[in-house]
C-alpha cells in the first residue's frame, strides 16, 4: 500500500487534518455551534460550483464561500443573539440554494462529486501544499490565541471583561474554521468534514479529564480513524472519505458503551 | 471624600413588550457594598446588563469610574459573576487547576493555585472537573475566577443561590472586607436578611425605579 505515491500523500495529507481538525472542533461543540461545520461544508460545495461554472480554481472558490459563509454566520448571529443557532441555518439554506442553482449551471456533475465525497487519493501538488499551508496558519493562530479563545468559551461575558475582544476572537475563529472547512471537504469530502470536526472531540470529552487532555486524545483518535479509514478503503477499494466518517462514529459508539460500563 | 464609582441618573430603558427602567438613579461609592433586592422580573439583570456595557439604555446617563458609558467602554475594572455562566460551567471540560492557571496566565497574575483555591474552601480540590462539582462548588469557582480580576467594581447576580448558609457566611464576609479595602461591590441577591449584617445599603428594584430600603428594615450594616 504505502509503495504507491497517492497513498503515502493521503497518509502525510490525513494525518496533518487529523491534527488540526480538533483545535477547530472542540470550541465549535462548546459553544454549540456544532452546525457551522456542516454550513460550511455545503458553503463550501456552493463555492466549488460557483467556480466551476465562471471558470476559475473550485477550491478557490470553495475557500472564499466559506469565508463568506462564516462571516454571515458571525454577523446574523450577532444580531438574533437570543438564537444564535438560526444563523446557521439561514446560511446553510442559502448554501443548499446556491449550490443546486450553479451545480445545474455547471452540467458537470463529476467534480462536485469528488467534492461530495473527496478524493484524499488524488491529491495534487497544488492542494497538498495548500493543505500544509493552511495547517501552519491554523496551528500558529490557535497558539497565538488558545487562551482567549478557552476564556471566550469559557465565559463570553467575563471574557469582555477581561478585555477580551470578543468580536475580533470570533472572526478569527471563524476564518480559521472557514478555511479549515473548505480544504478538508475537496480531501475528505463536503459531506463528511462536519462529522470529523467533533466526532473525536466528543470521544475524547468521555475519557479526558482537561481542556487540553480532551484536545491532545482527540487528535490522537482523530489520526486514528483517518489511519484506519485510509487502510479500510484501500483494501475493500471503498471511498476513503466514507470509510473515515464511519470508523469514527464506530469509535465513538465503542467510547460511549465503554464509558456506561 | 469617596470616589464614585457609579452613577447613573434617570436611565430608562426598554424592551419591545414595555419599559424596565423608568428614570432610574442611584450611586455607587469606593468602598461600598451595596444589596440590590426585587421581585422577579423587575430589571436587576436588566441592570446587570446596561452597567456591563451590554445593552444601551434609551435615555438617561451611567457614567463608570466618572467615564460616560458606550459600547467602546473598557470594563477591565469590573469583575461578574453570573447565574447564567455559572450553569454552563457544568459541561466545560476542564479541571479547576486548569481553569485557575489559564486565567492567571492571562491576567499576568502570580499566584500558587493551592493558596487561591484555600481563600474559598476548596483545598485540595485542584484536580477536579467542574463537572464534578456541586452547585455551591461552582459558585466558589465562578467568584474565585472573577476575583482573579482585581477588579474596583464587583457585581454578583444572586452567588448564594444553590449553596449552604456556612459558605454563604463566609461569601458575605469576604465581600465585606473586600469592600472595607476600598473595591466597590453590588450584590444582587433574595436573601437580604442573610447579607444584613455585612451590607451597607440596600436598594429595592420596583416599578423600574431605585428606592432605598431602610437601615432598621433590614437590621442595618456592620463595618
Amino acid at each position: 500500500m504505502l509503495e504507491y505515491d497517492f497513498m503515502r500523500r493521503a497518509f502525510v495529507v490525513g494525518t496533518i487534518l487529523a491534527t488540526i481538525l480538533p483545535l477547530i472542533g472542540l470550541p465549535i461543540l462548546l459553544k454549540r455551534l456544532s452546525m457551522m461545520g456542516d454550513t460550511l461544508a455545503h458553503a463550501s460545495l456552493a463555492g466549488v460550483a460557483v467556480g466551476l461554472c465562471f471558470g476559475f480554481d473550485p477550491l478557490l472558490g470553495s475557500v472564499i464561500a466559506c469565508v463568506v459563509a462564516s462571516l454571515g454566520i458571525e454577523a446574523i448571529s450577532s444580531r438574533l443573539r437570543s438564537y444564535q443557532e438560526i444563523s446557521t441555518v439561514i446560511v446553510l439554506a442559502a448554501s443548499i440554494g446556491l449550490a443546486g442553482i450553479f451545480t445545474s449551471l455547471t452540467g458537470s456533475s463529476n467534480s462536485i462529486s469528488s467534492y461530495l465525497f473527496g478524493s484524499i487519493v488524488t491529491i495534487g501538488d497544488v492542494e497538498f501544499l495548500l493543505v500544509i499551508a493552511v495547517a501552519t496558519v491554523v496551528l500558529v493562530v490557535y497558539l497565538l490565541m488558545r487562551d482567549r479563545l478557552y476564556l471566550s468559551v469559557f465565559d463570553p461575558t467575563a471574557a469582555s471583561l477581561m478585555g477580551i475582544d470578543e468580536r475580533r476572537l470570533n472572526f478569527t475563529f471563524s476564518f480559521l474554521v472557514a478555511i479549515t472547512v473548505s480544504i478538508a471537504a475537496k480531501t475528505i469530502g463536503s459531506l463528511i468534514v462536519s462529522s470529523l470536526l467533533v466526532i473525536p472531540v466528543i470521544c475524547a470529552m468521555q475519557f479526558a479529564r482537561s481542556y487540553r487532555g480532551t484536545l491532545l486524545l482527540s487528535m490522537v483518535l482523530s489520526v486514528i480513524f483517518v489511519h484506519v479509514g485510509l487502510v479500510v478503503s484501500y483494501y475493500q477499494n471503498l471511498k476513503p472519505g466514507s470509510v473515515i466518517v464511519l470508523i469514527a462514529v464506530l469509535g465513538l459508539s465503542v467510547a460511549m458503551f465503554v464509558k456506561r460500563k | 471624600m469617596a470616589e464614585v464609582v457609579l452613577e447613573i441618573s434617570d436611565l430608562r430603558f426598554s424592551y419591545e413588550d414595555g419599559e424596565v427602567l423608568s428614570g432610574l438613579s442611584m450611586t455607587l461609592e469606593e468602598g461600598e457594598l451595596l444589596a440590590l433586592v426585587g421581585e422577579n422580573g423587575a430589571g436587576k439583570s436588566t441592570l446587570m446588563e446596561l452597567v456591563l456595557g451590554r445593552v444601551m439604555p434609551q435615555s438617561g446617563s451611567l457614567r463608570l469610574f466618572g467615564d460616560d458609558i458606550s459600547r467602546d467602554a473598557h470594563h477591565a475594572d469590573v469583575a461578574y459573576v453570573s447565574q447564567d455562566a455559572l450553569r454552563g460551567y457544568r459541561h466545560f471540560p476542564t479541571t479547576i487547576e486548569e481553569l485557575l492557571r489559564v486565567h492567571c496566565r492571562f491576567l499576568g497574575v502570580d499566584a500558587d493555585v493551592g493558596e487561591l483555591l484555600a481563600r474559598v474552601g476548596l483545598e485540595g480540590h485542584q484536580r477536579r472537573r467542574l463537572g464534578e462539582l456541586s452547585g455551591g462548588q461552582l459558585q466558589r469557582v465562578g467568584l474565585l475566577v472573577a476575583l482573579l480580576k482585581d477588579a474596583r467594581l464587583i457585581l454578583l447576580d444572586e452567588p448564594t443561590t444553590g449553596i449552604d448558609q456556612r459558605f454563604s457566611e463566609e461569601l458575605y464576609r469576604l465581600l465585606r472586607g473586600m469592600a472595607n479595602e476600598g473595591k466597590s461591590v453590588v450584590l444582587v441577591t433574595h436573601h437580604l436578611s442573610e447579607a444584613a449584617g455585612y451590607v451597607d445599603r440596600a436598594l429595592r428594584l420596583a416599578r423600574g425605579r431605585l428606592e432605598e430600603l431602610p437601615r432598621d428594615l433590614w437590621q442595618g450594616g456592620a463595618r
